[in-house]
């Protein structure tokens, strides 16, 4: 099967005040069709600049993407121009980001914004009328509770919850392959988040839609995941089945961040930290940016990049330590 | 926590009220609330946003005047104490914000801020009190260097530890936290409340207000739960118990909404429709009743439910207690 996405290599760079800031470290990654991989890691780990970057949406300058390709249904996307990068986002690619607010016109109510998307989309081949029987037929899709009413409304007579159904409404309506979902519930609240996350995962599901989401909450991941990526400081780390991260990980970033997080149901009786911060990626070595951090680090895990280890079927860890090791699946 | 003779409460909040007056309507944002919190409690109060509870943090310290109701610090009255007569109380008691960016002064170092309170509570001054500092910053664990920078120097949680430097510089009994790491990352975040677990340890009396809404928190670090919802507690008890036999249907819809890894995502969750009212048009009877599962029609839309309670703890619905 030929992946709907391939991103091989890719390295990205910021020219700053400071020097140059290498926020993404020569990262691969696939997507199947019909797939939804879940993108995991902390803040300042890359995880939403690796996305937007394959997309064309970080501005170059300041970005530079030093090497790498990326391939979206088996064309070379990097370098395209801005008009066919335009023309691919919308139709095959969707976005939806965490603060719906941000991304919705405060001055334009919704029905109308709406239009204006789809008929975009469509490239103007479609009236106002027939757009807005789409738009009504969509906000029905998403669940949006009244939405001949909520057509007329602007953005701030909505709940936050509702926001995010219309921004999800937008972005499906062109029926994409890809759907990047960004933090799309971290504003929201855990009734909210949940519906929103059952949401989604039933609009991927019914329309054949691949799925990338990006969170920091790996709870949030494994509702809609059936594989996880986990990024660390512009590397991918560890790339596995959803029940393979939790159940057996075997990268010390994952496993540290694992034992940080509580859980709700069995108390732990302490909970252990990752000690250190985010080490300076101006000038990094060319190793695991882990290692200062890591309990298990060598000397080799500084000199050389460190290569991609599969320790059980579809689960690959970066990492010196897990080299000819073979996980129980 | 509690024995035979139960001590004087740290923190007494009694049929608690605050309202806000706006143009058209009156928002009630905490509506008779009554709490106790006593010596060496760690108590968690949980809700989603709009449900009240900063207020009801910033209101038990008077940094809000509640519109009714009694406010007792350590046995007590502060409901309607002067400026001069709640000077005392801020060293008893002490607060720590979400966002540790804006709760610190950009422009002052990290040993000024963490000074600042003790040059306004206590005769310490030169020597000692540069001491006392370099003390706090090592108690949460920063090196004496940060003395001489500035927040924005610092990562969050390095920030966090400052706003709780600053805290117990007082030598507090009491501390609120307003979700204080709700903005940081998760390797922080364990970090901060083992901190939080071992102040604890080492200070039998100090007792705290926890007021977060991620409930895998406060089941770690709280030994009693209460859940607010449209600014009144729906639930209250000990955190074994709360998790493990909800009885408001508000609270078991909240438990089976945390998102858990896969392998125990089974456990059938509960849909709450729509979103949380308006708190300026609460609806009738009991406020939950538009989103409930359990809602029975003629008497949850009509009556307010009044406490019941189940074992230790108890809960503000009709229902609770009923066998399923």
């Amino acid at each position: 099967m030929q992946p709907l996405l391939s991103i091989r290599d890719l390295s990205l760079e910021f020219n700053t005040f400071d020097g140059t800031y290498q926020a993404i470290d020569r990262v691969s990654l696939e997507l199947n069709p019909g797939e939804a991989l879940g993108l995991v890691g902390e803040t300042g780990c890359g995880k939403s600049v690796l996305t937007r970057a394959a997309f064309g949406l970080v501005p170059t300058p300041p970005a530079r993407i030093t090497s790498g390709s990326v391939l979206f249904n088996g064309r070379e996307i990097l370098g395209l121009s801005p008009r066919e990068q335009r023309a691919m986002r919308g139709r095959d690619v969707a976005l939806i980001f965490q603060d719906p607010m941000t991304f919705i016109n405060p001055v334009f109510k919704v029905g109308t914004q709406l239009v204006d998307a789809i008929r975009a989309q469509q490239l103007g081949k479609v009236t106002r009328k027939e757009a807005r029987d789409i738009a009504l037929n969509m906000l029905d899709k998403v669940q949006l509770p009244n939405p001949v009413r909520q057509f007329e409304s602007y953005p701030h007579q909505l709940s936050g919850g509702m926001r995010q159904r219309v921004l999800i409404a937008m972005a499906l309506t062109a029926e994409p392959k890809l759907l990047i979902a960004d933090e799309p519930t971290t504003a929201l609240d855990v009734t909210i988040q949940a519906q929103i996350l059952d949401l989604i995962e039933r609009l991927v599901q019914d329309m054949g839609i691949s799925l990338i989401m990006i969170s920091h909450d790996l709870g949030v991941v494994s509702q809609v995941c059936s594989r996880v990526a986990v990024m660390y400081a512009g590397q991918i780390v560890e790339d596995a089945p959803v029940a393979q991260i939790f159940d057996s990980p075997a990268h010390p970033y994952t496993k540290g961040l694992l034992a940080a997080v509580p859980h709700p149901f069995r108390p732990e009786d302490r909970l252990e930290g990752i000690p250190g911060s985010l080490p300076n990626l101006y000038n990094p070595h060319s190793g695991c940016r882990f290692a200062e951090r890591c309990p298990l680090a060598i000397n080799r895990c500084v000199e050389a990049r460190v290569a991609q280890t599969e320790v059980a079927p579809q689960h690959m860890v970066a990492c010196i330590a897990c080299e000819g090791a073979q996980i129980d699946a | 926590m509690l024995e035979s003779n139960p001590p004087t409460p740290m923190l007494e909040l009694e049929n608690l009220r605050v309202h806000f007056p706006t143009k058209s309507a009156v928002v009630r944002a905490v509506d008779d609330i009554s709490l106790k919190l006593y010596p060496g409690e760690i108590l968690g109060l949980v809700g989603e946003s709009g449900s009240g509870k900063s207020t009801v943090g910033k209101a038990a310290l008077r940094l809000i005047d509640p519109t009714d109701g009694k406010i007792r610090i350590n046995g007590s009255d502060i409901t309607d104490a002067s400026g001069k007569d709640l000077k005392p109380v801020r060293t008893k008691a002490q607060l720590i914000f979400q966002d540790p960016h804006s709760s610190l002064n950009p422009r002052m170092t990290i040993g000024k801020i963490v000074a600042e309170p003790l040059l306004i509570h206590s005769q310490l001054r030169g020597s000692e009190l540069a001491e006392t500092v370099s003390k706090l910053l090592g108690r949460v664990g920063l090196p004496s260097q940060f003395l001489h920078r500035y927040p924005h120097e610092l990562s969050g949680g390095q920030k966090q530890r400052v706003a709780i430097a600053r805290a117990l510089s007082v030598d507090p009994d009491m501390l609120i936290l307003d979700e204080p790491t709700s903005a940081l990352d998760v390797s922080v975040q364990a970090q901060i409340l083992e901190f939080l677990k071992e102040l604890h340890d080492e200070r039998p009396r100090m007792t705290s207000l926890f007021i977060s809404h991620n409930l895998a928190v406060v089941r770690f670090l709280c030994h009693r739960i209460a859940v607010m919802y449209l600014g009144r507690i729906v639930e209250e008890g000990p955190v074994e118990q709360v998790f493990s036999h909800p009885q408001h249907p508000y609270t078991k819809a909240l438990l089976s909404a945390v998102p858990l890894p896969q392998a125990e995502r089974n456990a059938g969750r509960i849909h709450l429709q729509g979103d949380l009212p308006s708190p300026v048009d609460l609806p009738s009877g009991c406020a939950f009743h538009p989103r409930c599962p359990q809602a029975a029609a003629g008497k949850c839309d009509k009556e307010s439910p009044i406490w019941v309670t189940v074992g230790a703890s108890r809960a503000r619905c009709h229902f609770a207690g009923d066998v399923e």
